[in-house]
């Protein structure tokens, strides 16, 4: 995983609980990394240890706190110097996401130890769309939620989003129903 | 008119719109035929026909005036176009003529933009490029790079305090420490160490660990703790092994003062480590006392517990008259009363320096009655000697815990009385210090007295200037005189001659004495004073 997102997770937990919960579930986790460079590769490894600490320290189980963190995920990294990115990919909320696969390509041609996940959009009218994602990581599904909820106030529409298809042995694909409210 | 343009390369104006989202092509006399999509949505009223003028401008190479020879003699070089709007879009990219021999000209493109940013200020999205277009990519490089470089200024930043930190530490920290740098040379000294060793960043610049502990043997007299740079190998990596298996020892440096520290060393990335001096003088100190008192209280606890068994087995084990029993009994008698004396002065002194004055009820009290109370109290058996007092009409008060006061002079008075069997007066008299801040309550006996080296070690715990023993005591006494007299603020004198008897003197500090009323007392003038 990118530094950015280990860095992104502490920077919640710092912004929410302070920087003695952050060295608490570092030590916990048994990291001992002062400050996660965006571009460098960590092992996934990391980032599991971190949550699974986050989860215990803070109290909240994993699933709510990889939602919490997708919303926050979004909404970090564009303030903090990656916002362009979200600009290229459209400027709906539905474009986004369907333009979200070529970003990825782009990215991952310049960062090829990026393992990216893959985002297909199938329209089902105006206002409803299936949000298919396949990852090579476990257990980040409730983190896609907290992502397109993050979007959904980034680009200022409000969505429900709910979870209709879970990856399972031989579906490598989880499915997600977003119904769009229209602007926030 | 404008005629209808060939297809290029093949390319239908379709195929070649979504390859090149920002080409345009003109026809001989600088008229648009054609423009990619991008700059269609851009210029929706430049249509086939238009003068080429009307929306761009050649920025590079620098033109004038747009002509045809000149554009179609840029060939192979690099052609910087801008659109004449608001927000200009720079257009990069070279203009080929057409092999139709029409005399188009056609100009293939994309935008030149060098921040992700600049994107959303012209209106474009990721959909507007071409696949094969790479600007998005080196786009994303760039801000990639920005990224790793706010990174790079966010880790400066967080080294250099925690940098600042740890110099703020070593420099405050009263142990010592060396940093060697990775190629394993020394390249910082904190003060405490020069401070202990005497030896700074000049001295040590440079130097290895090896040589920087030959440094410290030579300050070292013992033949174990003396350099090693000069041993030949073999003892060298002996020594090391030793470092390595023991990463801290106890060195005994004579110089620049005498002290005991403890070398430790860690070792970090390559060759770079930190050696460790801490002064641990006071604390081998403290442990040795505390051995030697514990030696030294055994063995006086014994003496006279080794008597009360051995007379009691004798009571046991063999019949005696009534005269001889009673006399083993009163010897037993008093060997348990030295003992317990002896455990109650140890408690005392226990409990004393365990509570550092804290349970002292320190109050201002007039000196005669504290001087008379004891000398009403003590009761040396078998002696009939008085004590002659001679103070002065007028006494300052003093600030003291009284009881302690009374235990402080009834053991000097003891130890006078005990220290001249010859007989002889006692004397207690007042004396003043010459600055007038000290009042000295003076016990003078007219014994045996003390050699120096006796001096010098009369506040020793269990010490006894009577080593043969005749004489009761413990050998606390004194210890506890020291403790308490400290205590209150004050200390206690001694001054002796051998065979012609011993003055010892309780001072007291007059300091922030104040009388009833709230006056600060007043020197006494017809005391005797003392410099």
């Amino acid at each position: 995983m990118y530094g950015l997102v280990n860095k992104a997770l502490a920077q919640m937990v710092v912004s929410i609980h302070g920087a003695h919960a952050w060295e608490t579930i570092k030590t916990r986790a048994d990291v001992d990394v002062d400050v996660f460079v965006s571009m460098d590769s960590y092992p996934d490894e990391v980032t599991y240890k971190l949550v699974g600490a986050a989860s215990d320290v803070l109290g909240d189980p994993p699933e709510a706190l990889l939602e919490a963190f997708g919303e926050y995920w979004t909404l970090y990294t564009s303030q903090s110097g990656y916002g362009d990115y979200f600009r290229v990919g459209g400027t709906r909320l539905a474009d986004f996401l369907a333009n979200l696969d070529h970003l990825h390509a782009r990215v991952g041609l310049i960062y090829p130890s990026m393992c990216l996940p893959s985002f297909t959009v199938e329209k089902l009218d105006d206002d409803n769309l299936l949000l298919h994602y396949r990852s090579e990581r476990d257990g980040l599904a409730p983190m896609v939620v907290g992502l397109v909820k993050g979007l959904g106030k980034l680009f200022k529409e409000r969505l429900t989003i709910e979870q209709v298809a879970s990856r399972s042995p031989g579906k490598p694909t989880a499915t997600f129903h977003v119904h769009l409210e229209g602007p926030l | 008119m404008t005629h209808t343009p060939e297809p290029v390369a093949g390319l239908s104006p379709r195929q070649l719109d979504r390859a090149f989202p920002f080409h345009w092509r003109v026809d001989a006399d600088l008229r648009l035929l054609q423009m990619g999509e991008v700059l269609r949505r851009r210029f929706p009223h430049a249509g086939s026909g238009t003068p080429l003028s009307s929306v761009f401008r050649v920025a590079r190479p620098r033109m004038e005036k747009l002509d045809h020879a000149a554009l179609g003699a840029t060939g192979e070089g690099i052609v910087l176009v801008e659109t004449l709007c608001a927000s200009p879009l720079r257009l990069r990219g070279q203009i080929l003529p057409c092999d139709t021999g029409s005399g188009d000209l056609l100009f293939i493109g994309s935008p030149w933009l060098t921040r992700l940013a600049e994107l959303e200020s012209q209106s474009l999205t990721l959909q507007d490029f071409a696949a094969h277009d790479s600007i998005m990519d080196f786009l994303f490089v760039h801000q990639a790079s920005q990224a790793a470089l706010e990174d790079t200024r966010l880790l400066a930043r967080t080294l250099k305090e925690r940098s600042q930190r740890l110099d703020t530490i070593f420099q405050l920290s009263p142990d010592g420490f060396v940093a060697f740098d990775e190629f394993g040379k020394v390249d910082y000294v904190n003060p405490a160490f020069q401070h202990m060793t005497g030896l700074d960043l000049g001295a040590l610049a440079g130097k290895t660990e090896a040589q920087v502990d030959g440094l410290l043997g030579a300050l070292c007299d013992t033949p174990a703790a003396a350099s090693n740079a000069n041993d030949d190998t073999a003892r060298r990596r002996e020594r090391r092994a030793e470092r390595r298996a023991a990463p801290r020892r106890m060195l005994q440096l004579m110089r620049p003062r005498r002290r005991t520290v403890q070398r430790s060393l860690r070792r970090g990335e390559g060759k770079a480590k930190v050696l460790y001096l801490r002064d641990v003088t006071r604390e081998t100190e403290v442990d040795r006392m505390k051995s030697e008192f514990l030696t030294t209280a055994a063995h006086e606890l014994r003496t006279p517990m080794a008597s009360v068994y051995g007379f009691t087995e004798l009571l046991l084990n063999r019949p005696f008259d009534d005269a001889t029993r009673k006399d083993v009994l009163r010897t037993v008698h008093r060997q348990a009363g030295a003992l317990i004396h002896m455990l109650n002065e140890l408690l005392d002194l226990a409990r004393i320096e365990a509570r550092a004055g804290k349970d002292f009820h320190i109050e201002t009290r007039a000196l005669r009655p504290l001087i008379q109370e004891t000398l009403a109290a003590l009761l040396i058996p078998g002696d009939e000697r008085k004590v002659r007092v001679s103070l002065p009409d007028i006494l300052p008060d003093v600030n003291v815990d009284a009881a302690k006061f009374r235990q402080a002079l009834t053991n000097l008075l003891s130890n006078a009385y005990k220290y001249s069997p010859q007989g002889g007066d006692i004397e207690i008299d007042v004396i003043s210090r010459q600055d007038g801040r000290a009042l000295g309550v003076r016990v003078s006996d007219r014994g045996i007295g003390m050699t120096a080296e006796q001096l010098g070690r009369a506040f020793e715990r269990f010490y006894r200037a009577d080593a043969s023993g005749n004489l009761p005591g413990t050998g606390l006494g004194l210890s506890l005189v020291k403790e308490i007299m400290e205590l209150m603020g004050g200390h206690v004198e001694l001054h002796s001659q051998p065979g012609a008897g011993t003055q010892a003197i309780l001072w007291l500090s007059l300091r922030g004495v104040r009388r009833k009323g709230g006056t600060p007392v007043e020197t006494t003038p017809n005391l005797m004073e003392q410099p």
